[in-house]
């Protein structure tokens, strides 16, 4: 993985010591807070609703051992012995103390991190694919692009006061992981006829009040030409973006105002012009400085295990609960002898994508015993192991199963994504957490489960849409009626390589409906799947909404 | 002025934030809450000019009052941010949230629902 | 108002003696689609109107990229800890609405000693490292 130079290093003190300044002048009266609450969300500092949320950017889901030890220590140390994975891959602190936050940064600045624009009208965090260096079916590692990416963007002197968030992610694999077409800018890495890989490239794709999925604004463009590409991008969104409406400023708006054909032939004006500045003048990152970045992921030196596979065969038949972790929590890695393990932080009952300090010291124990030393978050709010020999699954998982974080259940009915909601959030009209809860306890069957297979369920508290909930199999908004909550269900969507919104099917559900609700809808999907090996979304697909729609309100 | 508000004697009672992205009127018992510069927790102004985090100690007013306290916290930046009037009502326990945001204010009084190994004391 | 320009890449005060031709452009204006006629006397003036509205950021860097080399002076709303932004992206002089002393917004303008990206008078990181 990435490592910081002395001038990245020197970077993100300079802004440890800025904002450290920026708070020291809000407590002694020089700013007021119309002043300063600017500047402190820029820098990832929001005020909930019981103390400041710090959210902590994970550049592209991926972290050392000792990074996920610092993130313990922060949780420990400022914060009450937690952190909360979130659908940008990132982690966030629910009870900081303002006071604290210049040391909690120079204890992420001290660990190579920091939380540069995980908010603000800003480019955020990129994500990515949170198999990528792990699987073989990518054509290369994204990160490296992701990192690019992450230094342009990175305290970018045009960029800074866009017209609204930003949001960019990068898949390098046919099988999307990283959710490309749901974003501002969805990059897809693939290979032309000539076996040359470029990007893909998809604008104003987006969840929120208004969802979209992303528009092709470019099929093939060659790798060199990212940075230009995007600035040009970037550029005409500055220019023309709307900043007369909040719930009209993101780049999805302009692209569906201009139309597609415009709005591409902006772009390409703008990066015709770039492009003519030529290497002098040039935003394009040479070669050099890709090879020096791209080295940094070659990844770690495996070595090829052709006995491993028998190995964990033989432990999974003696142990039926390894058996049916293994059977979800596992995914093929390119190098024999070798899984992805996914850690899912989403056990029956708990809030998800929460990870105690403790977890996180253990979780990086293991990935320095087992897994090279490497952790990644996903965007369905888990972390990942990425390299792991499957001789040594056995005891990771016994060890993870100690932790609490063997929760034989990704991908499946109880790994629901859920943000954090009326719980803790100042913009929330509802509660999702204690939703997600109660469907997770309903469906607490693993023989249930298993039969029911691939499911995603998506919870989010408000329109805003941090909990994804467009593009879940079955998603819940929560929305606010007279002071009393109710949830709407949308079904259908996705955010894979077959990337749709949900459908809204009817009328929202009160608090006490909502689970009964979902298991009338699992039920029929079951009654009416072709075989065993239909998923719930191949299943919607085949027959539409109209099945659906009369279990959802058949007893209501 | 719609046409309504033109037959009534008096102007509507003046659009006030209610927390959140919320708007409400100002109508009914209202209690000045905010959240302390420095935690972040939920506080409610007292009758001395103090913040507490104890609802049961916040001054409760009504109308023109009720401006006239928030227009005074909204000067207390130093300790204090983000000062709203939110409903209350009067109940034999004490002062308590109520209204459309009673969900919303019950939990910044009482903690998440979540976690009740965080709660505050209510 | 605080009355600044840019001296090799320091902030001073400024006194009003130039002569030079002074345009305002409107911050809608999109420069490359439509760009202004310019010699390098001219000052021109370019409008934050809150310190939310990037736009003539873009403005500034689409008249350097143009190859305008007088001053583009930055009036409005921008806050101390945006001018390092405005310098990077050609800005050269300020016209500030604050009542900050100078020696703090001199410290703000030369926080950083490296960026990332290409604009602006120093070298990027990646000129740096090769």
């Amino acid at each position: 993985m990435y490592h910081y130079d002395q001038i990245d290093r020197d970077l993100v003190q300079a802004r440890v010591d800025e904002f450290r300044d920026q708070v020291r002048r809000r407590i002694s009266g020089e700013l007021t807070e119309d002043q300063f609450k600017p500047l402190r969300l820029m820098n990832g500092l929001y005020l909930q609703l019981h103390a400041y949320m710090l959210r902590v950017a994970i550049p592209y889901g991926t972290l050392s051992s000792a990074q996920l030890r610092a993130l313990a220590t922060l949780g420990r140390d400022y914060d009450r012995g937690y952190g909360h994975v979130t659908t940008r891959q990132n982690m966030q602190f629910n009870w900081v103390g303002l006071g604290d936050v210049p040391d909690a940064l120079q204890l992420l600045a001290d660990h190579d991190m920091h939380a540069i624009q995980t908010s603000g009208n800003t480019i955020r965090n990129t994500t990515t694919d949170p198999f990528a260096g792990a699987t073989d079916e990518e054509i290369e590692d994204p990160r490296v692009w992701c990192e690019v990416i992450r230094q342009w963007s990175t305290l970018h002197p045009e960029f800074s006061f866009l017209p609204r968030k930003f949001k960019i992610a990068v898949t390098a694999a046919q099988n999307d992981r990283a959710a490309t077409q749901v974003h501002d800018i969805g990059l897809q890495l693939y290979p032309n006829e000539d076996g040359e890989a470029g990007f893909r490239v998809l604008v104003g794709g987006g969840l929120g009040r208004t969802p979209y999925v992303g528009e092709l604004v470019r099929d093939f463009l060659p790798k060199e030409h990212l940075l230009s590409y995007l600035e040009a991008i970037l550029r005409v969104y500055n220019m023309h973006g709307r900043r007369d409406n909040l719930y009209k400023a993101r780049i999805k708006i302009l692209v569906n105002e201009m139309g597609t054909e415009a709005f591409r032939e902006a772009v390409e004006e703008e990066w015709q012009r770039l492009l003519a500045l030529g290497p002098g003048g040039s935003v394009d990152l040479p070669e050099a400085e890709r090879a020096r970045i791209a080295a940094f992921f070659k990844g770690p030196d495996l070595t090829a295990d052709p006995d491993g596979e028998a190995v964990l065969k033989e432990a999974r038949a003696d142990s039926r609960a390894l058996d049916r972790w293994a059977e979800v929590n596992l995914h093929p890695h390119k190098v024999s002898g070798h899984a992805i393990v996914t850690v899912s932080l989403k056990p029956i009952g708990k809030p998800p994508g929460d990870i105690t300090s403790n977890q996180m010291d253990a979780l990086a124990d293991l990935a320095d015993k087992y897994g090279q030393s490497e952790i990644r978050t996903t965007h369905e709010q888990n972390m990942v192991l990425p390299h792991v020999r499957q001789a040594d699954i056995p005891a990771l998982y016994q060890a993870l199963e100690e932790y609490g974080l063997a929760s034989p259940n990704a991908g499946r009915i109880t790994d629901i994504v859920a943000c954090p909601g009326l719980d803790y959030c100042n913009l929330a009209n509802t509660r999702s957490i204690p939703i997600a809860n109660q469907i997770q306890e309903r469906f607490d069957d693993l023989d249930r489960e298993r039969t029911i297979g691939e499911l995603k369920i998506k919870i989010s508290g408000c329109i805003n849409a941090c909990g994804h909930h467009h593009v879940g199999h079955i998603g819940i908004l929560g929305v606010d009626k007279k002071g009393e909550e109710f949830y709407q269900v949308t079904l259908g969507g996705a955010s894979d390589e077959q990337a749709a919104i949900g459908t809204i099917v009817g009328r929202g559900l009160s608090a006490d409906e909502v689970v009964e609700a979902i298991d009338r809808l699992v039920r029929t999907y079951l009654d009416i799947r072709r075989d065993a090996g239909e998923r719930f979304i191949d299943t919607y697909r085949r027959l539409g909404a109209e099945p659906f729609k009369e279990a959802l309100y058949a007893e209501a | 002025m719609s046409a309504t508000a033109l037959l009534k004697d008096t102007p509507a009672p003046a659009k006030i934030s209610a927390g959140g992205v919320k708007k409400t009127r100002n109508v009914g018992l209202k209690t000045v809450t905010a959240n302390d510069l420095m935690s972040g927790a939920a506080v409610y102004l007292t009758k001395d000019g103090a913040w507490t985090e104890d609802l049961a100690d916040a001054i409760v007013a009504e109308g023109e009052r009720a401006l006239g306290l928030l227009s005074l916290a909204e000067t207390d930046e130093a300790r204090i941010v983000g000062p709203y009037l939110m409903d209350v009502e009067a109940e034999d326990a004490g002062t308590a949230p109520s209204g459309r945001a009673t969900l919303r204010e019950t939990i910044r009084r009482a903690g998440p629902t979540i976690h009740p190994e965080f709660a505050r004391g209510v | 108002m605080l009355k600044l320009k840019l001296s090799d890449g320091e902030l001073v005060a400024r006194e009003d003696i130039s002569s030079g031709r002074v345009r305002k452009i409107d911050n809608t204006r999109d420069l490359n689609k439509s760009p202004v006629e310019f010699s390098d006397g001219d000052i021109i003036v370019l409008d934050f109107p809150t310190f939310k509205d990037g736009r003539a950021f873009s403005q500034a860097r689409a008249l350097r990229d143009q190859g305008f080399t007088g001053d583009i002076r930055a009036v409005g709303g921008l806050f101390r800890d945006q001018l390092a932004f405005a310098a990077r992206c050609g800005i050269t002089s300020f016209d500030l609405e604050t009542d900050e002393e100078l020696e703090g917004l001199r410290v703000s303008v030369g926080r950083y000693r490296h960026h990332y990206q290409r604009p602006g008078p120093a070298a990027s990181a990646w000129e740096a490292r090769s």
